[in-house]
C-alpha cells in the first residue's frame, strides 16, 4: 500500500492547515447555531421594542407598559438621530416605538395617536398589532365621553383580557434545528478541507516527474488508482467523524439520535462527491495557487447560492434554478427535510437515500468527466 | 531609479496571476453572487399576507364572527377564505393556508402546523376581537348610543392610529457589500506577502540576490508597497462604482471619502500581509492559508456571512474585538458615510482605528525586516 502511505504522508504535512480550517469552521458554525430557537410548543412571535416616550405621563407609560409586556425584549435608545438610525439598522427584529408630546391630551380626546421605525415590514405588523389593539380600545373609551380616570381604570380590566383560544396545534417542530444549522453549514468546510485535501493529493501525483515514474512503475495504474480513492475515502470518513464529534458537544440531542445518524450519512456522500470534483479540478489545473484559489471560491459560492449560508426561502427562482445544477442544493434540502422527521420509517429512509442517490450521481458524473478529460489528454500528448 | 523600479515592480505584479485572481477577480465574483443571493432578502422584508381558512358550517349569516373576519379580510396582513371543515384541514395539511378557525359554542379554536409571524398575527388579531367585545361591553354601560352611532364604534374600529415613520437608511443588506468592499482592501495582504517572499534573503533566492545587490532595500519595498498600494486602490474604486452602479446597490455617495477610508484599510492590508510574511519561515501555502483564514474570520464577525443580526450580538459580546476588526472598521466607515448624512465624527473614528491598525502593524513589520544579517541561508 505504498501509495496510501503516500496520501496520508501528504495528508499529514498539510495537518496545519486542516486544523486551522476545521477549527474556524467549526466555531463559525457554533456561532450561527446560537441564532437557533427550538419551541416545541406554540409561542407568540416576539419582537424587540423600544419606546421613545415624548410626553411621559400616566397614559403614555400605561401605553408603553401594556405593548412592553409582548415585547421579547424591551430596549433602551437614546432619543438622538444616530442612536435611532444604529438602533434600526443592526437589528431588523426591533422595532422602535415614537410617543409624541402631547399624547395625553389626544388620548382624552380619542385621537392618540403613535409612531413607529423599523426595518422589516412583517416585525413592524407584529408591534402594530399591539399598539392599535390598545389605541383603538382607549380612544374609543375617550370618544364614549368617560372621564380620564374611567378610562384608566377601564384599560386596567381591558388589559387583563385575553382571548379564550384553545390553541390546538400539530405542531412538528423538533428540538433538532441546532444540529440541523450545524449540518448544514458544515457544508462549507467539507467543500472546502475536500478540495483542498484531495486537490493537493492529485497536484503531488499529476507533476510531470512523478506521473512519468509511476506510468513506467511495475504497480499497474488500477492499484494505484484504486489506493488514492482508499486514501480519499478514508480522508472523507475521517473528516465527517470529526463534525460528528463537535456535533456531539454543540447540539447532542441531534448527533446521538438517528437524525444525526441521516445528516452525517448525507454528508459523508457529499464529501465524497466534492473529493469527485476536487479530482475533476485537478485535471486541468495544475498549480497549488490556482487550486487555493478555487479552493475558497467554489465553497463560498456554492454556499450562498444553495441555502446554506442563507436560507433557501429568501434565494430568488432564479438562483434556486442555478443551484440545481450542484449537489449542494439536494444536500441543503436533504437536511432540512432530515431535521423536521418525527418518524424514522421507510418513507423518510427512503427519501433520505435518494437525496443521498443523487448527491452521489453528482459525484460519479465529476468522476466520469474527470476520466473523460484525463484520456483526451492522454491521446493528445501520444499525438504529439 | 525609484520609479524605474516602481514599473518593473508594476510589471512583475501584473504578470502574478494567482495574485491578481485573489485581488482583482474574486471581489467580483463576491459581488455578482451576493447581489443574486440578497435580492431575495429584500422581497423577504415585505411582509406576506396570513392565510386563514374560517369554518363556516357553525357560522350564522349574521353572526359577529361573521362580520368580524370580513373586515380583517380588507386588511392587507390577512386573506380569509371561508370554507368547510374537511376542506378546511385539507388547506392546512396541504399547506395552502397556515391556519385554521372552527367554532364551538361560540368559541374559536385556531388551528396552526408551525410557529411563524402569520399565526401570531391572526391570534393576535382574534386576542383583539375579544378585547375590543369587553371595551364595547363597558361603554354600553356608560354610552350606549355611542355603539349605534355611525361615526361611533364601528368608525373607530377602521381607523389607523400607528404611523409608520421610516425616514432612516434601513437596508440591513447592504453591509454584507460593505464588508465585501473591506475584504477586498485586506486581500491587499496577499500581495504583502509576496512582496516579503521577494525581499527577505532567507524566503527566496530573488531575495537573496537582493540583499547582496548595491540597490537600497529599503527603496525596492518603498517602491513595492506603492505598486500594491496603487493597485488595490484602483481596485477599490473600480469595485465601488461597480457594486453602486452596475448592481446597484445602494452605497454611500461620496466617492471620495469611501476611497479614502478604503485606502487606508488597502494599507492595514498591505502592512498585514508584510507582517505575517516576515514573521515566519513557513511556507507560502500555509501563510495564504492562515491570512485568508484570519480575513474570513474577520469578515464573519463583520456580518458577512449568515444572519444580519449576529453583527450586532458579537458586538455586544465582544466589544473589544468589535473595534480592533480591521473589518468591521473599514465596513463601519462606509456604514457612517451611507447612514449619518454628512456628519463625519463617526467616519473619522472608523478611520482612525484601521489607521491605527495599519500603523501597527507597519512597526511590527518594519522590526521584523529591517537589518537583518545571515550567517547562512
Amino acid at each position: 500500500m505504498t501509495v496510501f502511505k503516500a496520501y496520508l504522508k501528504i495528508m499529514l504535512c498539510n495537518i496545519g492547515l486542516i486544523v486551522m480550517y476545521v477549527a474556524i469552521s467549526v466555531l463559525v458554525v457554533y456561532l450561527n447555531t446560537m441564532n437557533a430557537p427550538a419551541p416545541s410548543t406554540y409561542e407568540d412571535i416576539t419582537v424587540n421594542m423600544a419606546f421613545i416616550d415624548r410626553d411621559n405621563t400616566v397614559f403614555s407609560h400605561k401605553f408603553c407598559e401594556y405593548v412592553g409586556s409582548y415585547a421579547d425584549d424591551v430596549l433602551e435608545v437614546e432619543d438622538e438621530e444616530h442612536a435611532i438610525q444604529d438602533f434600526i439598522y443592526d437589528d431588523y427584529t426591533r422595532v422602535l416605538i415614537i410617543i409624541p408630546a402631547g399624547f395625553e391630551e389626544a388620548a382624552l380626546r380619542g385621537e392618540a395617536e403613535v409612531s413607529q421605525k423599523w426595518s422589516m415590514e412583517g416585525v413592524s405588523m407584529i408591534a402594530e398589532m399591539h399598539e392599535t389593539r390598545f389605541l383603538t380600545s382607549m380612544n374609543a373609551l375617550a370618544r364614549s365621553g368617560m372621564s380620564r380616570d374611567e378610562i384608566l381604570k377601564q384599560m386596567e380590566k381591558t388589559s387583563e383580557t385575553d382571548a379564550e383560544i384553545n390553541m390546538i396545534g400539530n405542531l412538528e417542530e423538533k428540538d433538532n434545528r441546532g444540529g440541523t444549522i450545524f449540518a448544514v453549514f458544515s457544508a462549507y468546510p467539507v467543500m472546502a478541507e475536500t478540495i483542498l485535501i484531495v486537490g493537493t493529493v492529485a497536484c503531488v501525483f499529476n507533476a510531470q516527474t512523478v506521473k512519468r515514474r509511476n506510468e513506467v512503475s511495475a504497480m499497474p495504474m488500477w492499484k494505484l488508482n484504486t489506493q488514492l480513492m482508499i486514501g480519499n475515502l478514508l480522508f472523507c470518513v475521517l473528516l465527517v467523524a470529526i463534525l460528528w464529534v463537535a456535533c456531539c458537544f454543540i447540539a447532542p440531542n441531534t448527533a446521538m439520535s438517528m437524525t444525526g445518524v441521516m445528516m452525517f450519512v448525507s454528508m459523508l456522500a457529499l464529501a465524497m462527491t466534492f473529493s469527485a470534483m476536487a479530482s475533476l479540478i485537478t485535471s486541468f489545473v495544475k498549480k497549488r495557487e490556482v487550486l487555493s484559489g478555487m479552493q475558497t471560491v467554489i465553497p463560498l459560492g456554492l454556499s450562498f447560492i444553495s441555502g446554506i449560508f442563507l436560507d433557501s426561502s429568501l434565494l430568488t427562482g432564479e438562483i434556486l434554478n442555478v443551484a440545481k445544477f450542484f449537489p449542494t442544493y439536494y444536500y441543503a434540502q436533504s437536511i432540512e427535510r432530515i431535521g423536521a422527521y418525527t418518524e424514522f420509517g421507510a418513507t423518510q429512509w427512503g427519501e433520505v437515500l435518494s437525496s443521498i442517490g443523487i448527491v452521489l450521481a453528482f459525484g460519479a458524473g465529476y468522476y466520469v468527466l474527470m476520466l473523460i478529460i484525463t484520456n483526451v489528454k492522454r491521446v493528445k500528448n501520444k499525438n504529439k | 531609479m525609484f520609479w524605474r523600479v516602481f514599473k518593473t515592480k508594476l510589471k512583475v505584479l501584473l504578470r502574478n496571476k494567482s495574485c491578481l485572481f485573489w485581488v482583482l477577480i474574486f471581489p467580483f465574483i463576491m459581488a455578482i453572487l451576493f447581489n443574486a443571493a440578497f435580492s431575495g432578502l429584500n422581497a423577504m422584508k415585505e411582509s406576506k399576507s396570513s392565510k386563514v381558512a374560517v369554518v363556516q358550517d357553525a357560522l350564522s349569516e349574521n353572526s359577529e364572527w361573521r362580520m368580524f373576519f370580513k373586515e380583517l379580510d380588507k386588511h392587507k396582513s390577512f386573506e380569509i377564505s371561508f370554507t368547510s371543515a374537511e376542506n378546511a384541514k385539507k388547506k392546512l395539511d396541504d399547506g395552502e393556508v397556515q391556519s385554521y378557525i372552527d367554532f364551538k359554542d361560540d368559541k374559536a379554536h385556531l388551528f396552526i402546523k408551525e410557529n411563524n409571524i402569520g399565526q401570531t398575527l391572526i391570534k393576535n388579531a382574534l386576542d383583539q376581537y375579544a378585547e375590543l367585545n369587553t371595551t364595547a361591553a363597558a361603554i354600553a354601560q356608560t354610552s350606549p348610543e355611542y355603539l349605534m352611532r355611525e361615526d361611533g364604534f364601528s368608525k373607530i374600529m377602521t381607523e389607523d392610529f400607528v404611523k409608520d415613520d421610516n425616514t432612516e437608511h434601513t437596508d440591513f443588506t447592504v453591509n454584507y457589500f460593505f464588508t465585501l468592499m473591506a475584504m477586498a482592501a485586506l486581500y491587499a495582504s496577499l500581495i504583502g506577502i509576496e512582496l516579503t517572499k521577494n525581499n527577505e534573503a532567507n524566503l527566496s533566492t530573488k531575495g537573496a540576490r537582493l540583499s547582496v545587490s548595491p540597490t537600497n532595500k529599503t527603496m525596492v519595498m518603498v517602491a513595492d508597497l506603492l505598486v500594491g498600494f496603487v493597485v488595490c486602490s484602483i481596485q477599490q474604486l473600480v469595485l465601488y462604482f461597480f457594486i453602486r452602479f452596475v448592481l446597484g446597490v445602494q452605497m454611500a455617495a461620496e466617492p471620495g471619502w469611501t476611497l479614502l477610508i478604503s485606502m487606508m484599510g488597502v494599507l492595514a492590508g498591505l502592512s498585514l500581509g508584510i507582517f505575517v510574511g516576515a514573521s515566519n519561515k513557513k511556507s507560502e501555502g500555509l501563510k495564504n492559508g492562515l491570512l485568508i483564514s484570519v480575513i474570513m474570520l474577520c469578515c464573519f464577525f463583520a456580518g458577512m456571512m449568515g444572519d444580519p443580526i449576529l453583527r450586532d450580538k458579537f458586538e455586544t459580546m465582544m466589544p473589544l474585538f468589535a473595534k480592533v476588526n480591521p473589518i468591521a472598521a473599514i465596513a463601519d466607515g462606509y456604514y457612517a458615510l451611507f447612514a449619518y448624512n454628512g456628519d463625519m465624527e463617526y467616519y473619522w473614528q472608523a478611520f482612525a482605528r484601521i489607521a491605527i491598525f495599519a500603523g501597527v502593524m507597519l512597526a511590527l513589520s518594519l522590526v521584523l525586516s529591517r537589518r537583518k544579517r545571515y550567517d547562512s541561508i
